[in-house]
This record gives structure tokens, C-alpha cells and sequence, in this order.
């Protein structure tokens, strides 16, 4: 792919990147590092034949999650000094910092599958089978990290408890009680 | 919910990027990182004989087995274009990074990427090939011995060896010298087997080195000196780089009395952590992100750089960097933030010799800059004064 592509999606699209990004990473340096990441991994890719940037841009975004979940599945190690980082419990003095840290600090008590799914569901605005197939997951199982963390937020967040996401076909008679069992 | 956690989190990812244009300031850095990596793979395809797969092991015979700088390889390598050196790409390659060198061997960490649906195990020797920077021609080689490294499929795995660095006998150099002054290439190769029992070649190259009076740097590192940009890249031996100025400061504590050797690559299971203190002189309150991003020096008591440990190199995930909240000309503890292994990286990972030295950390503070941009501030800490008997280091 030529440079002029890479100036392109970085000019048009790196801020809707980097916003994907930092809802997974959490923090602004870590997510800038992993967009960097991807770009080089996808544009040093020999197989590289993309021209629009719509598909260009997706197929970034693919790359910066799979990074993501790549990076616990090498570094697992890691969470078991989690706690000796926690934030200290400060209000900050601006109202978008607040609200930013508040959801960002609520999806770091996600895992991170089920991060990644619920920024590729409530962020991304992708369907459970578009995740499932981005993630190489059963739409079950991706049913699953999304009710799970759904009910995780909210707690975190002090929402209502969450209905379960739609799914492709309509609902069983029962309605939201056969949906629940059928996540479980 | 669905709804509101969606405007939620439309909401922080406008508030946590609020400028246009955020990534302009990387580009040249992700060009520069591309362009490395399309040049391996260019040498791996390039033009002229190529050594299939089933010839490595004929490849391999044609170098020295053992170690040490020695006589020179055969002539049918040495002068010879690195393309036609190389075995055939297969599916498994990477980039390497310089870690340490000094003027006989270099250490080099290797990132193999592996994308095809099975793990593989690397094998065997790795063979160095250094190669001129810009013609091509090789110039020096060695194989060594590494340790067997598992790459799961679909992800990446790092190789870290020490390779002896001579001369093989051309571009004016005897057999067996230490390279003349100049810039070259290195490549490194080797053998990765599959879970069915297939071999694989792999092939990674640095960003290239420069030699200078004897000492090796390397091309992909600036300098040491004040970095505005927020890098910070201590190099043994060097003296320890400055940082710019400004209205934050760090201190660092021990929590406990002694620490002994520990693994770099298991943080916080043995070795030194640090509680780290930020502050700020500054008249008015500083908020912001601590970068999960910390960079621990070992220096003697002159300066000089002992050896260091950079947490992201370690698999330091990328969401643990917690808040600051720093109320006007006042202080934020962070304990445990930072961790050193207690061992020299610089001497291959040998126990810090005994003595008398000073830690020091790197750190980056992130802060909006009230125009709706960001700022990262790095900050280099007070030094901690250590010492070391019998590998044991203790605070002073």
C-alpha cells in the first residue's frame, strides 16, 4: 500500500482509531502505541491490496484488537500486580475528565474479551455475529461477555441492570426470561 | 443501557481524544517502522539465487558452529549479496532490536511474529549476518546458540540472544577484526519447527547500527541527551540521559530493607519494587495519566549508566497507568509503581556487581494543556542511593 494511503487513514481516520483504542487500552499513551502498532503491522503486510479507506479503516481496527487481546494472552502475569496500581480515589476538578475516567476506569473491571466486545458492540455498533466472527468466537460465547459485562458496568457506573443484547433472530416465546437462560 | 453505554462511551472517547488530527506526530515514526519492515522482506524475496528451505541445513554447516569472533566463515558467504544468503521467507519473520553491545558481541531481542495456525519452536543456532548498509554485501556473521522459544499461532513471541560480532574478511577488514567505522545491517536467521514436525526458517533484521570509534549504537536510538518528545533511551555506559525541565519532580522510597535477583521478565515476583512520589512546584493543580510506561536506571555514583529496565519491554499491559491528581505545589504517592530486577542487563543478566550506586526512574505524565490537546510531561527522579553486596541490593 502506498504512503500516501497511510497519510490518508491517518489524517481521516486517527482520531476515530485512537478513540477505539484508548476505550480498550485505557489510558491515552497506551492506545496511541497500539494504533501505531497496527498501522505498521498492516501496512507492512505483503498481502496488503486494500484501496478504500472504509476497509482500510476496519481492518486497522481488527488489528488494534487483536493487539489488544494479544498483549494479556503473552503478558498474563501482569494482572496479579493489578492491584498495587489502582487509581487513588480522587474526584478530578473537570466534568469531562470525570466522566471519561468514570467509564474508563469502569471498563478496566472488565476482562479484556469482554472489553473488547463491549466497545465493538456499544462503540463500533457491531452486530453480536460481526463480533464473533471479528473475534473468532461462538455468537454464544460473545453473548455471554456482553451480559456479563454489561451487568459489571452498570454496577460500576450505577445504571439499571441491562436487557441482553439483540440477537439476529427473533426472540423464543418467554421473552426476556428465555433470552436470559439462553445467554446463561 | 445499551443506549446510554453506547453515548457513555461515545461521550469518554470524545473527551479522551479531542483533537481533529491526534496522529500526525507519529506518522514519520510508523513510516519509518514500515519501511524497516518492508526492507526485510524485500532482502528475503530479492533477486538472484535464493537457499531454499531444505538447503538451510547446508547453510548452517557453511558457518562456524562454535562460538567466539574466530577465522572468518567461508568466502562463498562473506562479500556475497545478503539476498542470496538468506534462506526463502516462509511465514514466520520479525524485527529485532539492539539490547546491548559492546565492541565483540551484541545482544539482540527479537519480536517473531507468527501468523499461521499452529505454534511454532525455534531451533538450533541463530546465524548474525552483517551485512554493509546500502550495497548490501556481507560483511560479518557468527551463529550462537539461543534458548528454544514457543510462538503460539496468531501471536508473537520474543528471542533474546548474544551473538559474537567480527569481521569475516571484506570491505577492507581482516578476518576476524571488529568491524571498521561505518553503518551496516544485521539480519538474523534460524529454524522454527510446527506442531506437525515442519521446519520453518525465520528471519529478523535490527534497524541497523552504527560503529564508531569501536562502540555500537544503534540506528534506531537518538542520542542520549534532553528529549523533548518524552523518549528516554539510557545506554550502558553512557552517561544517564537529561530530561527537560519542568514544574514536576519524583522521589523514590523502598519498601523494604534488601532485594535480591529476580527475573526481568516476572515483575514484582522478587526483585526491587519502588514507591514512587510525583510532585509539582507549579501554583495550581495538575491533573492528568501516569504513563504505565516506567523506565528504571541503575547508574554509579558519577552517572554512568550501570544498566536499566523498561516495563514495556516486559510485557507491562497498557491500561495500568493510574490518575494524577495533584493539588497546587503538592505530591501524589504511587507505591509500587515502579520494579527493578535487580540484575545487569548490560553484563547479559548477570547479578549486579557489588558496590555503591544510584537508581533512578523515568516516568511520563500525560496532562491536557487547556487548549484540548495533551501534553506528555516525562520526568526523571530524584536519585535513590543503593548498595549492592553479594548481589543483595539495599537502600542506603
Amino acid at each position: 500500500m502506498r504512503d500516501d494511503t497511510l497519510a490518508e487513514l491517518v489524517r481521516d481516520r486517527g482520531a476515530a482509531l485512537l478513540k477505539h483504542a484508548t476505550l480498550l487500552a485505557g489510558t491515552r499513551r497506551g492506545a496511541e502505541d497500539l494504533v501505531q502498532d497496527a498501522l505498521v503491522k498492516v501496512f507492512a503486510a505483503r498481502r496488503g491490496r486494500v484501496r478504500d479507506l472504509d476497509s482500510l479503516e476496519g481492518y486497522v481496527r481488527r488489528t488494534i484488537t487483536t493487539l489488544f487481546l494479544d498483549s494479556y494472552r503473552r503478558h498474563r502475569r501482569w494482572v496479579k500486580v493489578r492491584h498495587m496500581l489502582a487509581d487513588p480515589a480522587t474526584e478530578p476538578p473537570d466534568e469531562d475528565v470525570a466522566r471519561a475516567v468514570d467509564v474508563t476506569a469502569a471498563l478496566r473491571r472488565l476482562t479484556p474479551r469482554e472489553r473488547a466486545c463491549v466497545v465493538l458492540r456499544y462503540y463500533a455498533d457491531l452486530s453480536v455475529p460481526q463480533i464473533a466472527e471479528e473475534l473468532g468466537l461462538a455468537q454464544g460465547t460473545v453473548k455471554r461477555y456482553l451480559s456479563d459485562a454489561a451487568h459489571t458496568l452498570a454496577a460500576a457506573l450505577g445504571a439499571p441492570a441491562p436487557a441482553p443484547p439483540p440477537v439476529a433472530a427473533p426472540p423464543p416465546a418467554g421473552g426476556l426470561e428465555r433470552t436470559r437462560e439462553d445467554i446463561a | 443501557m445499551s443506549t446510554d453505554l453506547g453515548t457513555l462511551l461515545g461521550r469518554a472517547a470524545d473527551d479522551l481524544v479531542p483533537e481533529p488530527f491526534p496522529l500526525e506526530e507519529r506518522l514519520d515514526d510508523v513510516r519509518r517502522r514500515v519501511r524497516r519492515r518492508r526492507a526485510v522482506r524485500r532482502v528475503q524475496a530479492g533477486a538472484g539465487a535464493l537457499v531454499g528451505v531444505t538447503a538451510l541445513g547446508s547453510l548452517a554447516a557453511l558457518l562456524a558452529p562454535e562460538l567466539g569472533p574466530g577465522p572468518a566463515g567461508p568466502a562463498a558467504v562473506c562479500g556475497e549479496p545478503i539476498g542470496a544468503v538468506l534462506p526463502e521467507a516462509g511465514p514466520v519473520d520479525g524485527f529485532a532490536t539492539l539490547q546491548t553491545a559492546d565492541g565483540t558481541s551484541v545482544t539482540v531481542r527479537t519480536q517473531l511474529e507468527n501468523p499461521t495456525g499452529d505454534d511454532v519452536t525455534t531451533t538450533g543456532d541463530v546465524t548474525l549476518l552483517v551485512s554493509l548498509h546500502g550495497t548490501g554485501h556481507v560483511v560479518g556473521h557468527a551463529v550462537a546458540p539461543a534458548q528454544p522459544t514457543t510462538v503460539a499461532a496468531g501471536t508473537s513471541g520474543d528471542l533474546v540472544t548474544t551473538v559474537p560480532l567480527a569481521a569475516c574478511g571484506f570491505a577492507g577488514a581482516a578476518a576476524g577484526d571488529p568491524l571498521p567505522d561505518g553503518t551496516y545491517d544485521l539480519t538474523l536467521t534460524g529454524t522454527a519447527v510446527t506442531d506437525t514436525g515442519e521446519q520453518v526458517p525465520w528471519t529478523a533484521a535490527t534497524a541497523g547500527i552504527r560503529v564508531t570509534d569501536g562502540a555500537i549504537g544503534d540506528l534506531a536510538v537518538p542520542d542520549p541527551g534532553p528529549t523533548a518528545d518524552g523518549t528516554f533511551a539510557p545506554v550502558c555506559g553512557a552517561m544517564v540521559p537529561a530530561v527537560p525541565e519542568s514544574d514536576l519532580w519524583a522521589t523514590l522510597a523502598a519498601p523494604a530493607a534488601s532485594f535480591s535477583p529476580a527475573e526481568p521478565d516476572a515483575p514484582y515476583d522478587g526483585g526491587m519494587p519502588l514507591d514512587v512520589t510525583l510532585g509539582t512546584t507549579a501554583p495550581e493543580p495538575v491533573a492528568g495519566e501516569l504513563s504505565p510506561e516506567v523506565v528504571v536506571v541503575l547508574t554509579d555514583r558519577d552517572g554512568v549508566v550501570v544498566t536499566w529496565w523498561r516495563a514495556s519491554e516486559h510485557g507491562r499491559p497498557l491500561d495500568l497507568g493510574p490518575a494524577v491528581e495533584l493539588p497546587a505545589e503538592g505530591s501524589q504517592a504511587f507505591p509500587g509503581f515502579a520494579w527493578f530486577p535487580v540484575v545487569d542487563d548490560c553484563a547479559g543478566g548477570a547479578p549486579v556487581a557489588d558496590g555503591d550506586y544510584r537508581l533512578l526512574t523515568w516516568l511520563s505524565v500525560t496532562v491536557q494543556d487547556g487548549e484540548g490537546g495533551v501534553e506528555h510531561r516525562p520526568v526523571l527522579s530524584a536519585p535513590l542511593d543503593v548498595t549492592v553486596g553479594t548481589g543483595v541490593m539495599t537502600q542506603l
